[in-house]
């Protein structure tokens, strides 16, 4: 399988609605490469420019600045029906005047496919999303479940070099959404298309796709594999966005030289930990991490802890525990920590609100973010 | 489960059936809209050629009128008057919905939408007047007498009436479907054969059938635009009604209420279809 040519690449777009003082920068100078049979998405919360993006690559908008590359030929300028680009909408858009196989051959006539081939094409689709007995159906005699297969299934059947989801799961409900979760990456593996999906679920996110684009306020934040994103969040967002953060600040901080890739974050106890930075990172101001709640130990020693502090709550929820967590502080100001413990044997400790305990933590879990990026 | 959440919302707001009385209000409303039309009806069944006294039940005046060479003549000729009229309206009215409807904003459009519902807005007896006098000087320039003049202006006066219900249609209609049908390769041409037109004949035919009717009991533009002695079926009746009643002419109006009741219900029945 070729993984390394570039499928789309996204050069400098930028996306301005309106003129004059109403204007709204919708997406701000994104420049991204998208692998070619690659399961890509791009996530951010709604109005964030993400389903722009994906309107610029369908050709329904035109970008105010940059190009858009498709296998290295310029599609900037050119019409959507131009374009081996194709849509799964997300209120999927059939034709509610053909049944489901009208529907699915309907790229393939434009196309001017031959009959037969058309005829061949469209029931090897139906198959693919288990439609076949569902074909001489009118729309409106589907489920929600069902449209977004035959939306998938017309999509997929001209065989477009780029497939593009704009949220395309968010009309359903829970169990068959991760049921079409897991139909979309068979979908992906079978057919070897690149995969442009749209989502403001982390969670489907982090599952589904090979790399993501964290997108906020037009912004392109972070591109990098569920893992990268996840473990090493560059940014506050970021971090925030994609599952639990806890954010701490930490005023005592040192670097020996300011072009190190390393700074130095004072704990209690006079602890030191050792964590990796930006190289050109300044530290003339205090400096804030980011922890998972899962990457942290509650000790009852309190003396040998980086961090101390008070339970406030406690949380069972079957396969771990959630406490929450009020930190000393020398400020005064009440910072609160967020811990998931896992109840993995029934040695592991218990512990009870209002008890004080020792927050423990490694250093290569400690991610520094840099805010002022 | 679309359908039902609409009911639903339907029936949370302010609904005038739920308001008492409301069903004693709109048969009294009814009633006074139609109470007109039943001497009408009735007494064209009369047999008698008197207008107000009930002889005896009879089809003898719709045979009189149906056999009348003058009333088929006039006839004919506002069944083909109507029918180029509508079929030219709609097609102006459908582009310009499409104008209209499937372009990004633009300036002006306020006043496009004001300028193609002009004919509603104008007393028809001033566009009459109007109408007049610019087809006089153009007969005076160029000597043409012909009905052309009539169709021109049948068509300009039904415009509106096939814009509204196929402007209707359209803003009702997802524009994503025809973004999908371009997604999936199809030229803006193709897109409006298969995608946008299949899905607005509806709002086409209720526009071309409510543009028919308008134009089939028009008097006014029609009175001042005719040839002399080309008559429309209502001028016919207007003319016949100066000289001498007779239930003949109950028998033409309670055809043309029946044909125009059907045409209006029909295009109700067909925009109001998914």
């Amino acid at each position: 399988m070729k993984q390394d040519s570039i499928a789309i690449k996204v050069e400098g777009v930028s996306k301005v609605y309106g003129k004059g003082e109403s204007a709204f920068l919708a997406l701000n100078n994104a420049t991204l490469n998208i692998l070619d049979n690659e399961f890509f998405t791009l996530l951010g919360p709604s109005g964030c420019g993400k389903t722009t993006l994906l309107r610029i690559i369908a050709g329904f908008e035109n970008p105010t600045q940059g190009s858009i590359l498709l296998h290295g030929e310029d599609i900037s300028h050119l019409p959507p029906n131009l374009r081996s680009v194709n849509t799964v909408f997300q209120s999927y858009a059939l034709f509610p005047h053909m049944t489901v196989a009208e529907n699915i051959s309907f790229g393939l006539e434009m196309l001017n496919k031959p009959k037969q081939e058309i005829k061949k094409t469209v029931s090897k689709m139906l198959s693919l999303v288990h439609m076949e007995e569902l074909k001489d159906r009118h729309i409106d005699e589907l489920s929600g479940g069902q449209q977004q297969r035959v939306a998938l299934a017309r999509a997929l059947a001209p065989e477009p070099k780029v497939l593009l989801l704009d949220e395309s799961l968010a009309a359903l409900d829970y169990k068959l959404r991760k049921e079409m979760q897991i139909e979309l990456k068979r979908l992906q593996h079978a057919t070897g298309i690149t995969f442009i999906f749209v989502t403001h679920d982390q969670e489907e996110a982090l599952t589904m796709s090979d790399r993501i684009a964290v997108i906020n306020e037009g912004k392109l934040l972070q591109v990098g594999t569920p893992h990268e994103i996840y473990n090493k969040p560059q940014d506050h967002f970021v971090a925030s966005f994609v599952g639990d953060t806890n954010f701490l600040e930490i005023s005592s901080a040192s670097k020996s030289n300011n072009n190190d890739e390393v700074i130095f974050l004072n704990f209690n106890h006079d602890q030191i930990l050792k964590v990796p930075c930006k190289k050109d990172m300044a530290l003339n101001k205090s400096i804030s991490i980011a922890i998972r709640p899962e990457k942290v130990s509650l000790v009852k020693d309190a003396d040998s802890a980086l961090l101390t502090g008070e339970i406030v709550d406690v949380s069972f929820f079957g396969t771990d525990t959630h406490y929450s967590i009020e930190l000393d502080s020398s400020s005064g100001k009440a910072q609160s920590f967020h811990v998931r413990m896992q109840n993995a044997s029934n040695q592991s400790k218990q512990y009870v609100a209002g008890e004080r305990v020792g927050v423990i933590f490694k250093a290569e879990d400690i991610q520094v973010i840099d805010d002022s990026r | 489960m679309h359908i039902n959440f609409l009911k639903k919302r339907n029936r949370d707001r302010f609904n005038v059936e739920y308001v008492p009385s409301f069903p004693v209000l709109a048969l009294i409303c009814i009633l006074c809209l139609y109470a007109p039309m039943v001497p009408l009806l009735f007494y064209s069944f009369n047999d008698s050629t008197l207008l107000t006294v009930w002889h005896g039940f009879s089809w003898q005046w719709y045979e009189a009128a149906w056999n009348n060479e003058r009333v088929q003549e006039v006839t004919l000729r506002s069944l083909g008057l109507a029918l180029q009229a509508s079929v030219y309206s709609t097609i102006l009215a459908t582009m310009a919905a499409l104008a209209t409807t499937r372009v990004p904003k633009y300036r002006g459009q306020g006043l496009i939408y004001a300028v193609i519902n002009q004919p509603i807005m104008v007393p028809e007896i001033v566009t009459a007047v109007a109408l007049l006098i610019f087809f006089a000087s153009i007969k005076a320039a160029t000597g043409y007498q012909g009905t052309a003049y009539l169709v021109l202006a049948h068509t300009a006066f039904c415009i509106p009436f096939s814009y509204l219900p196929i402007r209707a249609r359209l803003e009702n209609m997802n524009l994503s479907l025809e973004n999908a049908a371009a997604d999936l390769y199809a030229s803006p041409w193709r897109t409006f054969k298969r995608v946008t037109f299949p899905l607005l004949f509806p709002g086409i035919l209720a526009g071309a059938m409510l543009a028919f009717v308008i134009s089939l009991d028009d008097v006014v533009i029609t009175e001042f635009v005719k040839t002399p002695g080309k008559d429309t079926l209502p001028t016919y009746m207007l003319g016949e009604l100066r000289r001498e009643v007779t239930p003949e002419i109950n028998a033409i109006s309670s055809v043309l209420f029946v044909v125009s009741i059907l045409l209006v219900g029909m295009t109700f029945l067909i925009s109001s279809k998914k």
